[in-house]
Protein backbone atom coordinates (compact mmCIF):
# COMPACT_ATOMS: atom_id res chain seq x y z
CA UNK A 1 0.00 0.00 0.00
CA UNK A 2 1.08 3.33 -0.92
CA UNK A 3 1.29 6.39 1.15
CA UNK A 4 -1.35 7.94 -0.11
CA UNK A 5 -3.43 4.65 -0.45
CA UNK A 6 -2.64 4.66 3.48
CA UNK A 7 -3.89 8.18 4.19
CA UNK A 8 -6.63 7.69 2.13
CA UNK A 9 -7.63 4.81 4.51
CA UNK A 10 -7.01 6.34 7.66
CA UNK A 11 -9.13 9.32 6.71
CA UNK A 12 -11.84 6.53 5.93
CA UNK A 13 -11.48 4.78 9.18
CA UNK A 14 -11.72 8.14 10.62
CA UNK A 15 -14.60 9.24 9.27
CA UNK A 16 -16.12 5.99 10.16
CA UNK A 17 -15.61 5.98 13.48
CA UNK A 18 -16.63 10.04 13.77
CA UNK A 19 -19.84 9.11 12.34
CA UNK A 20 -20.67 6.36 14.70
CA UNK A 21 -19.67 8.38 17.70
CA UNK A 22 -21.91 11.53 15.97
CA UNK A 23 -24.65 8.85 16.02
CA UNK A 24 -24.19 7.09 19.62
CA UNK A 25 -23.54 10.82 21.12
CA UNK A 26 -26.99 11.90 19.76
CA UNK A 27 -28.90 9.22 21.17
CA UNK A 28 -27.19 9.28 24.58
CA UNK A 29 -28.27 12.75 24.08
CA UNK A 30 -31.65 12.29 23.85
CA UNK A 31 -31.80 9.84 26.67
CA UNK A 32 -30.91 12.93 28.85
CA UNK A 33 -33.66 15.19 27.12
CA UNK A 34 -36.14 12.51 27.68
CA UNK A 35 -35.75 11.65 31.37
CA UNK A 36 -35.04 15.50 32.06
CA UNK A 37 -38.58 15.74 30.55
CA UNK A 38 -40.16 12.74 32.55
CA UNK A 39 -38.50 14.28 35.85
CA UNK A 40 -39.84 17.59 34.88
CA UNK A 41 -43.63 16.34 33.83
CA UNK A 42 -43.21 14.11 37.03
CA UNK A 43 -42.71 17.28 39.22
CA UNK A 44 -45.67 19.05 37.37
CA UNK A 45 -47.86 16.41 37.82
CA UNK A 46 -47.25 16.58 41.70
CA UNK A 47 -47.15 20.50 41.45
CA UNK A 48 -50.39 20.34 39.68
CA UNK A 49 -51.78 17.48 42.09
CA UNK A 50 -50.93 19.56 44.51
CA UNK A 51 -52.82 22.52 43.47
CA UNK A 52 -55.78 20.64 42.72
CA UNK A 53 -56.07 18.71 46.70
CA UNK A 54 -55.24 23.39 48.07
CA UNK A 55 -58.39 24.38 45.77
CA UNK A 56 -60.81 21.39 46.91
CA UNK A 57 -59.98 22.51 50.34
CA UNK A 58 -61.45 25.73 49.81
CA UNK B 1 -3.10 4.92 16.55
CA UNK B 2 -1.94 7.52 18.51
CA UNK B 3 -0.41 10.88 17.80
CA UNK B 4 3.11 9.67 16.74
CA UNK B 5 2.09 6.77 14.22
CA UNK B 6 -0.69 9.79 12.81
CA UNK B 7 2.69 12.29 12.38
CA UNK B 8 4.73 9.45 10.85
CA UNK B 9 1.38 9.63 8.20
CA UNK B 10 1.68 12.92 7.87
CA UNK B 11 5.45 13.24 7.36
CA UNK B 12 5.72 10.70 5.00
CA UNK B 13 3.45 12.23 3.22
CA UNK B 14 4.93 15.74 3.53
CA UNK B 15 8.07 14.01 1.84
CA UNK B 16 6.37 13.45 -0.51
CA UNK B 17 4.93 16.18 -1.49
CA UNK B 18 8.63 18.49 -0.74
CA UNK B 19 9.83 16.12 -3.58
CA UNK B 20 6.77 16.76 -5.81
CA UNK B 21 7.31 20.20 -5.17
CA UNK B 22 11.33 19.81 -6.05
CA UNK B 23 9.97 18.18 -9.16
CA UNK B 24 7.72 20.41 -10.43
CA UNK B 25 5.02 17.80 -9.93
CA UNK B 26 2.16 20.27 -9.88
CA UNK B 27 -0.67 17.49 -10.17
CA UNK B 28 1.21 15.50 -7.55
CA UNK B 29 1.52 18.51 -5.41
CA UNK B 30 -2.35 19.13 -5.35
CA UNK B 31 -3.32 16.24 -5.20
CA UNK B 32 -0.99 15.30 -2.01
CA UNK B 33 -2.00 18.78 -0.68
CA UNK B 34 -5.29 17.85 -0.51
CA UNK B 35 -4.78 14.46 1.07
CA UNK B 36 -3.20 16.40 4.02
CA UNK B 37 -5.92 18.55 4.45
CA UNK B 38 -8.53 15.80 4.11
CA UNK B 39 -6.51 14.05 6.46
CA UNK B 40 -6.16 15.98 8.96
CA UNK B 41 -9.76 17.21 9.33
CA UNK B 42 -10.93 14.10 9.30
CA UNK B 43 -8.86 13.21 12.11
CA UNK B 44 -9.93 16.61 14.24
CA UNK B 45 -13.53 15.71 13.54
CA UNK B 46 -13.05 12.22 15.14
CA UNK B 47 -10.87 13.58 18.18
CA UNK B 48 -13.11 16.57 18.78
CA UNK B 49 -16.37 13.82 18.93
CA UNK B 50 -13.69 11.90 21.26
CA UNK B 51 -13.19 14.77 23.66
CA UNK B 52 -16.86 15.49 23.88
CA UNK B 53 -17.51 11.59 24.88
CA UNK B 54 -21.00 11.97 24.92
CA UNK B 55 -21.29 13.17 28.58
CA UNK B 56 -24.14 14.48 30.50
CA UNK B 57 -23.55 18.38 30.72
CA UNK B 58 -22.80 19.49 34.34
CA UNK B 59 -26.80 21.31 33.82
CA UNK B 60 -28.14 18.73 32.97
CA UNK B 61 -26.77 16.80 36.09
CA UNK B 62 -27.61 18.93 38.17
CA UNK B 63 -31.45 19.16 36.42
CA UNK B 64 -31.82 15.51 37.04
CA UNK B 65 -30.87 15.60 40.64
CA UNK B 66 -33.10 18.62 41.88
CA UNK B 67 -36.07 16.43 39.67
CA UNK B 68 -34.53 13.81 42.23
CA UNK B 69 -33.74 11.66 39.50
CA UNK B 70 -30.56 9.54 39.23
CA UNK B 71 -28.29 10.12 35.97
CA UNK B 72 -27.33 6.45 36.48
CA UNK B 73 -30.86 5.49 34.94
CA UNK B 74 -29.44 7.69 31.89
CA UNK B 75 -26.37 5.76 31.34
CA UNK B 76 -28.52 2.01 31.79
CA UNK B 77 -30.85 3.26 29.88
CA UNK B 78 -28.38 4.23 27.15
CA UNK B 79 -26.42 0.69 27.49
CA UNK B 80 -30.25 -0.90 26.68
CA UNK B 81 -30.17 1.31 23.38
CA UNK B 82 -26.51 0.52 22.58
CA UNK B 83 -25.05 3.64 23.39
CA UNK B 84 -23.37 3.25 26.63
CA UNK B 85 -19.81 4.00 28.11
CA UNK B 86 -18.90 0.03 26.79
CA UNK B 87 -20.22 1.15 22.82
CA UNK B 88 -17.74 4.12 22.81
CA UNK B 89 -15.03 2.33 23.91
CA UNK B 90 -15.58 -0.46 21.30
CA UNK B 91 -15.68 2.58 18.52
CA UNK B 92 -12.75 3.73 19.94
CA UNK B 93 -10.83 0.49 20.24
CA UNK B 94 -12.26 -0.86 17.08
CA UNK B 95 -10.88 2.30 15.08
CA UNK B 96 -7.77 2.18 17.24
CA UNK B 97 -7.22 -1.60 15.71
CA UNK B 98 -7.96 -0.74 12.78
CA UNK B 99 -5.45 2.02 12.11
CA UNK B 100 -2.79 0.05 13.82
CA UNK B 101 -3.24 -2.77 10.93
CA UNK B 102 -2.64 0.09 8.24
CA UNK B 103 0.61 0.54 9.64
CA UNK B 104 1.03 -2.98 11.47
CA UNK B 105 1.76 -2.28 14.73
CA UNK B 106 0.03 -3.03 18.09
CA UNK B 107 -2.56 -1.15 20.08
CA UNK B 108 -2.38 -1.55 23.94
CA UNK B 109 -5.71 -2.58 25.59
CA UNK B 110 -6.36 0.38 27.50
CA UNK B 111 -8.68 2.91 26.44
CA UNK B 112 -7.07 6.02 24.58
CA UNK B 113 -5.91 8.97 25.51
CA UNK B 114 -8.58 11.90 24.97
CA UNK B 115 -6.17 14.86 22.54
CA UNK B 116 -6.70 18.14 24.45
CA UNK B 117 -6.48 20.28 21.92
CA UNK B 118 -10.25 19.06 20.24
CA UNK B 119 -12.25 21.28 22.00
CA UNK B 120 -10.54 24.09 19.67
CA UNK B 121 -11.92 22.04 17.11
CA UNK B 122 -15.36 22.82 17.85
CA UNK B 123 -17.61 25.57 16.02
CA UNK B 124 -18.37 28.68 17.79
CA UNK B 125 -22.05 28.50 16.99
CA UNK B 126 -22.29 24.85 18.41
CA UNK B 127 -20.88 26.46 21.68
CA UNK B 128 -22.78 29.34 22.00
CA UNK B 129 -26.26 26.96 20.88
CA UNK B 130 -25.38 24.60 23.69
CA UNK B 131 -24.67 27.50 26.26
CA UNK B 132 -28.19 29.01 25.45
CA UNK B 133 -29.69 25.65 26.15
CA UNK B 134 -28.28 25.71 29.29
CA UNK B 135 -29.18 28.32 30.42
CA UNK B 136 -32.73 28.03 29.51
CA UNK B 137 -32.84 24.69 31.25
CA UNK B 138 -31.21 25.97 34.42
CA UNK B 139 -33.59 28.57 34.37
CA UNK B 140 -36.44 26.76 34.01
CA UNK B 141 -35.33 24.16 36.55
CA UNK B 142 -34.81 27.87 39.03
CA UNK B 143 -38.67 28.86 37.75
CA UNK B 144 -40.18 25.07 38.60
CA UNK B 145 -38.60 25.36 42.51
CA UNK B 146 -39.97 29.43 42.54
CA UNK B 147 -43.61 27.89 41.20
CA UNK B 148 -43.20 24.97 43.96
CA UNK B 149 -42.24 27.54 46.08
CA UNK B 150 -45.10 29.82 45.45
CA UNK B 151 -47.43 27.20 45.72
CA UNK B 152 -46.50 26.35 49.09
CA UNK B 153 -47.04 29.94 50.02
CA UNK B 154 -50.46 30.13 48.70
CA UNK B 155 -51.01 26.93 49.67
CA UNK B 156 -50.23 27.84 53.78
CA UNK B 157 -51.48 31.53 53.31
CA UNK B 158 -55.22 30.30 52.14
CA UNK B 159 -55.27 27.86 55.70
CA UNK B 160 -53.56 30.64 57.88
CA UNK B 161 -56.13 33.41 55.94
CA UNK B 162 -59.13 31.93 54.78
CA UNK B 163 -61.05 34.41 54.59
CA UNK B 164 -58.60 37.19 53.19
CA UNK B 165 -59.78 36.30 48.92
CA UNK B 166 -58.67 39.29 47.49
CA UNK B 167 -54.70 38.46 49.01
CA UNK B 168 -55.17 34.83 47.90
CA UNK B 169 -56.40 35.87 44.42
CA UNK B 170 -53.04 38.39 43.94
CA UNK B 171 -51.35 35.01 45.34
CA UNK B 172 -52.46 33.01 42.47
CA UNK B 173 -52.25 35.69 40.18
CA UNK B 174 -48.93 35.76 40.54
CA UNK B 175 -48.15 32.17 40.28
CA UNK B 176 -50.18 31.97 36.87
CA UNK B 177 -47.86 34.76 35.79
CA UNK B 178 -45.00 32.51 36.55
CA UNK B 179 -46.52 28.96 34.77
CA UNK B 180 -47.22 31.68 31.87
CA UNK B 181 -43.05 32.60 32.37
CA UNK B 182 -42.53 28.26 32.44
CA UNK B 183 -44.73 28.15 29.17
CA UNK B 184 -42.62 30.98 27.27
CA UNK B 185 -39.45 29.22 28.50
CA UNK B 186 -40.08 25.77 27.39
CA UNK B 187 -41.12 27.12 24.02
CA UNK B 188 -37.85 28.87 23.71
CA UNK B 189 -36.08 25.64 24.90
CA UNK B 190 -37.76 23.56 21.96
CA UNK B 191 -36.50 25.95 19.62
CA UNK B 192 -33.54 25.62 20.39
CA UNK B 193 -33.08 21.61 20.49
CA UNK B 194 -35.36 21.03 17.77
CA UNK B 195 -33.52 19.78 15.16
CA UNK B 196 -34.93 19.06 11.89
CA UNK B 197 -33.03 16.00 10.37
CA UNK B 198 -33.47 14.49 13.77
CA UNK B 199 -37.15 15.57 13.95
CA UNK B 200 -37.49 14.03 10.37
CA UNK B 201 -36.46 10.75 11.51
CA UNK B 202 -38.39 10.66 14.23
CA UNK B 203 -41.11 11.39 12.20
CA UNK B 204 -40.21 8.36 9.63
CA UNK B 205 -39.88 6.07 12.64
CA UNK B 206 -43.37 6.88 14.00
CA UNK B 207 -44.83 6.84 11.04
CA UNK B 208 -43.15 3.03 9.95
CA UNK B 209 -44.42 2.60 13.72
CA UNK B 210 -47.61 3.25 12.99
CA UNK B 211 -48.04 1.51 9.70
CA UNK B 212 -46.60 -1.66 11.35
CA UNK B 213 -49.85 -1.07 14.11
CA UNK B 214 -52.42 -0.59 11.48
CA UNK B 215 -50.89 -3.34 9.40
CA UNK B 216 -51.93 -5.62 12.37
CA UNK B 217 -55.81 -4.86 12.10
CA UNK B 218 -56.68 -7.80 9.63
CA UNK B 219 -55.35 -9.89 12.50
CA UNK B 220 -57.65 -9.07 15.06
CA UNK B 221 -60.48 -11.84 14.60
CA UNK B 222 -62.85 -11.78 15.63
CA UNK B 223 -63.25 -8.06 14.88
CA UNK B 224 -62.62 -6.23 17.71
CA UNK B 225 -63.76 -2.54 17.20
CA UNK B 226 -62.29 -0.99 20.25
CA UNK B 227 -59.00 -2.14 19.53
CA UNK B 228 -59.20 -1.04 16.08
CA UNK B 229 -60.42 2.73 17.38
CA UNK B 230 -57.79 2.50 19.93
CA UNK B 231 -55.25 2.03 16.89
CA UNK B 232 -56.78 4.70 14.93
CA UNK B 233 -56.36 7.39 18.10
CA UNK B 234 -52.62 6.15 18.23
CA UNK B 235 -52.11 7.06 15.05
CA UNK B 236 -53.78 10.34 15.45
CA UNK B 237 -52.05 11.05 18.77
CA UNK B 238 -48.63 9.92 16.83
CA UNK B 239 -49.22 12.35 13.93
CA UNK B 240 -49.97 15.56 16.41
CA UNK B 241 -47.23 14.53 18.59
CA UNK B 242 -44.25 14.16 16.03
CA UNK B 243 -43.90 17.56 14.31
CA UNK B 244 -46.25 17.25 10.98
CA UNK B 245 -46.46 19.91 8.85
CA UNK B 246 -49.92 21.17 8.06
CA UNK B 247 -49.98 19.29 4.75
CA UNK B 248 -49.47 15.98 6.87
CA UNK B 249 -52.14 16.77 9.42
CA UNK B 250 -54.33 17.17 7.01
CA UNK B 251 -53.52 14.22 5.11
CA UNK B 252 -53.49 12.50 8.25
CA UNK B 253 -56.71 13.97 9.46
CA UNK B 254 -58.44 13.11 6.33
CA UNK B 255 -57.32 9.51 6.41
CA UNK B 256 -58.50 9.45 10.22
CA UNK B 257 -62.01 10.69 9.07
CA UNK B 258 -61.84 7.47 6.50
CA UNK B 259 -61.34 5.54 9.09
CA UNK B 260 -63.79 6.26 11.10
CA UNK B 261 -66.26 6.59 8.61
CA UNK B 262 -65.48 3.22 7.46
CA UNK B 263 -65.88 1.99 10.86
CA UNK B 264 -69.31 3.47 11.29
CA UNK B 265 -70.24 1.92 7.90
CA UNK B 266 -69.24 -1.39 9.03
CA UNK B 267 -70.82 -0.98 12.56
CA UNK B 268 -74.00 0.15 10.68
CA UNK B 269 -73.81 -2.53 7.77
CA UNK B 270 -72.81 -5.02 9.94
CA UNK B 271 -74.19 -4.09 12.97
CA UNK B 272 -77.81 -3.94 12.24
CA UNK B 273 -78.67 -0.29 11.77
CA UNK B 274 -80.71 -0.36 8.85
CA UNK B 275 -82.26 -3.67 9.63
CA UNK B 276 -79.28 -6.00 8.00
CA UNK B 277 -78.71 -9.27 9.55
CA UNK B 278 -75.45 -10.05 10.23
CA UNK B 279 -75.80 -13.39 8.52
CA UNK B 280 -75.32 -10.67 5.74
CA UNK B 281 -71.84 -9.86 7.32
CA UNK B 282 -70.60 -13.37 6.89
CA UNK B 283 -72.32 -13.66 3.05
CA UNK B 284 -69.83 -10.76 2.27
CA UNK B 285 -67.18 -12.32 3.82
CA UNK B 286 -64.54 -11.13 5.96
CA UNK B 287 -62.67 -8.45 4.89
CA UNK B 288 -58.89 -8.58 4.74
CA UNK B 289 -58.22 -5.48 5.61
CA UNK B 290 -60.75 -3.60 8.10
CA UNK B 291 -59.43 -0.75 6.57
CA UNK B 292 -59.97 0.65 3.30
CA UNK B 293 -61.63 -2.41 2.52
CA UNK B 294 -64.64 -2.32 4.27
CA UNK B 295 -65.39 0.44 2.00
CA UNK B 296 -64.79 -1.43 -1.11
CA UNK B 297 -67.08 -4.12 0.66
CA UNK B 298 -69.62 -1.45 0.79
CA UNK B 299 -68.90 -0.14 -2.86
CA UNK B 300 -69.60 -4.01 -3.82
CA UNK B 301 -72.87 -3.84 -2.46
CA UNK B 302 -73.75 -0.91 -3.88
CA UNK B 303 -72.97 -1.77 -7.01
CA UNK B 304 -74.48 -5.05 -6.91
CA UNK B 305 -77.94 -3.68 -5.77
CA UNK B 306 -77.52 -1.10 -8.71
CA UNK B 307 -76.93 -4.07 -10.93
CA UNK B 308 -79.88 -5.79 -9.84
CA UNK B 309 -81.85 -3.06 -9.79
CA UNK B 310 -82.68 -3.91 -6.43
CA UNK B 311 -84.35 -0.93 -5.38
CA UNK B 312 -85.90 -2.11 -2.29
CA UNK B 313 -82.26 -2.94 -0.49
CA UNK B 314 -81.05 0.07 -2.22
CA UNK B 315 -83.98 2.07 -0.67
CA UNK B 316 -83.62 0.17 2.70
CA UNK B 317 -79.99 0.03 3.34
CA UNK B 318 -77.73 2.21 0.97
CA UNK B 319 -79.53 5.30 0.59
CA UNK B 320 -79.47 5.48 4.48
CA UNK B 321 -75.65 6.81 3.87
CA UNK B 322 -76.75 9.55 2.21
CA UNK B 323 -78.40 11.19 5.82
CA UNK B 324 -74.87 11.58 7.50
CA UNK B 325 -73.10 13.81 5.07
CA UNK B 326 -71.33 10.87 2.61
CA UNK B 327 -68.93 13.92 1.41
CA UNK B 328 -66.80 14.04 4.77
CA UNK B 329 -66.76 9.91 5.81
CA UNK B 330 -65.82 8.31 2.33
CA UNK B 331 -64.09 8.34 -0.75
CA UNK B 332 -65.15 10.11 -3.96
CA UNK B 333 -65.88 6.94 -5.24
CA UNK B 334 -68.21 5.94 -2.98
CA UNK B 335 -69.72 9.09 -3.13
CA UNK B 336 -70.64 8.79 -6.96
CA UNK B 337 -71.89 5.12 -6.32
CA UNK B 338 -73.89 6.50 -3.81
CA UNK B 339 -75.38 9.24 -6.18
CA UNK B 340 -75.96 6.73 -8.99
CA UNK B 341 -77.91 5.09 -6.78
CA UNK B 342 -80.20 7.67 -5.57
CA UNK B 343 -80.46 8.46 -9.45
CA UNK B 344 -82.08 4.84 -9.68
CA UNK B 345 -84.50 5.33 -6.65
CA UNK B 346 -85.01 8.71 -8.31
CA UNK B 347 -87.05 7.08 -10.88
CA UNK B 348 -90.16 6.14 -7.73
CA UNK B 349 -91.73 7.30 -5.01
CA UNK B 350 -89.39 8.03 -2.33
CA UNK B 351 -91.73 7.04 -0.08
CA UNK B 352 -90.64 3.68 2.22
CA UNK B 353 -90.79 4.36 5.49
CA UNK B 354 -94.08 4.59 7.59
CA UNK B 355 -93.93 7.11 10.43
CA UNK B 356 -93.76 4.95 13.37
CA UNK B 357 -95.75 8.13 15.46
CA UNK B 358 -98.41 8.33 13.54
CA UNK B 359 -98.89 5.43 10.97
CA UNK B 360 -98.82 8.02 8.40
CA UNK B 361 -96.30 7.70 5.51
CA UNK B 362 -93.61 10.14 5.36
CA UNK B 363 -92.30 11.28 2.04
CA UNK B 364 -88.73 11.66 2.59
CA UNK B 365 -87.70 12.96 -0.99
CA UNK B 366 -87.14 16.69 0.33
CA UNK B 367 -84.35 15.78 2.42
CA UNK B 368 -82.89 13.35 0.34
CA UNK B 369 -82.74 16.09 -2.44
CA UNK B 370 -80.97 18.45 -0.19
CA UNK B 371 -78.69 16.09 0.88
CA UNK B 372 -77.86 14.57 -3.07
CA UNK B 373 -77.20 18.26 -4.00
CA UNK B 374 -74.64 19.08 -1.76
CA UNK B 375 -72.77 15.71 -2.58
CA UNK B 376 -73.11 16.53 -6.07
CA UNK B 377 -71.73 20.00 -5.81
CA UNK B 378 -68.91 18.25 -3.78
CA UNK B 379 -68.08 16.14 -6.26
CA UNK B 380 -68.67 18.34 -8.98
CA UNK B 381 -65.54 20.59 -6.91
CA UNK B 382 -63.42 17.57 -6.34
CA UNK B 383 -62.91 15.43 -8.94
CA UNK B 384 -64.11 14.80 -13.55
CA UNK B 385 -67.40 12.82 -14.15
CA UNK B 386 -68.20 9.48 -13.28
CA UNK B 387 -65.95 6.85 -14.74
Amino acid sequence: MTQEEQAKKIEEIYSEAGEKLKKLFAKREDIVRKYIKELEAQKVDAILASLDLSFNKE
Amino acid sequence: MGMDEFEKKKSALNDQLLEAQLTNDGGKVGELEKALQELEATKSSYESLQQQGGKISTAQAEQVDKFGGDTAVIEERAKDEGAGQEDIDKINADTAKKLAEITGEKVADNKQENPASALEDVPSDFIEKNKQILESETQLNALLLEIEKSRNELDKFRKDFPNNVSAGNEMMSNLSSLWEKRDELKARLEKLTFDPQKAEEERKEAVDAIKEELNKIPDMRPYDKEAEKAVVAKYYEKGDNFGFSDQEKETLNKYLNDIEGVLKAEERWFGGYSGAPRTRAEQLGNPENVIGQAEEKLQDVIKRLIENDDKRNLRMHVINYLIDSPENRFSLKTQKLLLQAYEKLDEGPMVSTIHSGTGEQMDFRPMYEKKVAALKKHIEEKTTPVN
